[in-house]
């Protein structure tokens, strides 16, 4: 009779793991690809709590950047260390900036490896997790989506500013890279692909490429 | 309550001096060693389970989750199901099967360590709960089966 319990949690135990295996972490789920923000959301949800979005998630900044012509746009590129917690955006050998960062628990790992962007948006709601793990955040700003053959678009994992937490260089998030906002804005507007004149939001195409994006352990 | 530094220690190592107590009181008060194997066994099925739950289940614990500190030690592992209620009440329930009273003391104490460890983030109840039905079976198991022993053998 004892045994029923404990062979029933192992089973389950099994199950769970099994199930967990063969679907593949999405590390957010988005349906809105417009960039705009939406004035209407101004709560979102994190792990059963509710967070208020702060008002510089909604500030128009797009006019505080002229758009960076650099002579040579391959040699832009993105390092994220893992093990460190730290993103360092490149032009050839030059540092344009450093920043701690906050990427993904052990539960839902950032994925290693090189890739790179595929559409940046100036803000977008992004949902994920499931029972007291789920969140639904509204005007997620600054979104740099990237890829890779192995990583394709529908995981859904990119660099973005993070509103619901203050813990960068510890690992917090559902696979993305998590930067402050501040930081975040900055490299949105120095990552490619370049934004035309009057738009906030872009898909990466063959004339204008994504930057590369190299994050290691 | 947590902050205070007998909780931490009953939450982080306590339950080890519980193992330590219930097997000195076999060893030491009732001198059966038979007793003192049964309980070691019990203990030693309970942690052997409640590890590979964890292993399966890797379920994250509530303080990486809110990005909080933990306000006890002994979080390495992941947080489904409770080793520690595990343990506690293996022990507990093992020591009920001999003496009443003295059983209900170690009850109480376990769920102490239980309660603690959700108090003081570590752990979400139901990942206790399931850590006294691993540690509450196991010890039934090992009774079952050193009966089914004691029956053939009179």
């Amino acid at each position: 009779m004892f045994l029923v319990p404990l062979v029933l949690l192992f089973g389950l135990g099994i199950y769970v793991r099994t199930i967990r295996g063969l679907v593949p972490n999405v590390a957010s789920l988005v349906t809105d690809y417009s960039g705009e923000i939406d004035k209407q959301a101004l709560v979102g949800k994190y792990h059963g709590k509710e967070v208020v979005v702060p008002q510089d998630v909604f500030a128009d900044t797009a006019d505080a950047y002229h758009v960076l012509g650099v002579a040579n746009p391959t040699d832009k590129w993105v390092e994220v260390d893992l093990s460190e917690q730290k993103l360092w955006a490149w032009e050839g050998n030059a540092l344009f900036m450093e920043t701690l960062v906050s990427t993904g628990l052990p539960w839902w790992p950032t994925p290693t490896g090189e890739f790179r962007i595929w559409v940046k948006l100036r803000a977008t709601k992004m949902e994920g997790g499931s029972g007291r793990y789920y969140y639904n955040l509204p005007n997620v700003p600054y979104v740099m989506f990237f890829e890779n053959e192995n990583v394709p678009r529908w995981r859904g994992f990119s660099l973005h500013g993070t509103y619901w937490h203050n813990d960068f260089g510890r690992v917090h998030s559902h696979g993305c890279v998590n930067l402050p906002t501040p930081m975040a804005e900055k490299l949105y507007y120095w990552i490619h692909p370049v934004l035309p004149e009057g738009k906030s939001s872009i898909f990466a195409s063959e004339e204008n490429l994504g930057t590369r994006v190299v994050i290691h352990d | 309550m947590i902050s205070n530094p007998w909780m931490v220690l009953l939450n982080t190592n306590g339950v080890f001096v519980m193992l330590l107590a219930a097997a000195a009181y076999f060893l030491l008060v009732e001198r059966k060693k038979g007793e003192l194997v049964k309980l070691l066994v019990t203990v030693g099925l309970a942690g052997f389970f409640a590890f590979v739950l964890k292993e399966l289940f890797n379920e994250p614990r509530p303080f990486v989750i809110h990005g909080t500190k933990p306000l006890v030690g002994l979080t390495m592992l992941s947080s489904f199901p409770s080793l520690h209620s595990a343990l506690a009440f293996s022990a507990a329930t093992k020591v009920t099967f001999r003496r009443r009273f003295l059983g209900i003391l170690f009850l109480i104490m376990a769920f102490l360590v239980g309660l603690g460890r959700v108090l003081a983030r570590v752990h979400y109840p139901v990942d206790i709960l399931i850590g006294v039905v691993v540690g509450v079976s196991a010890a039934g198991v090992v009774e079952n089966f050193t009966d089914i022993d004691r029956d053939k053998a009179s």
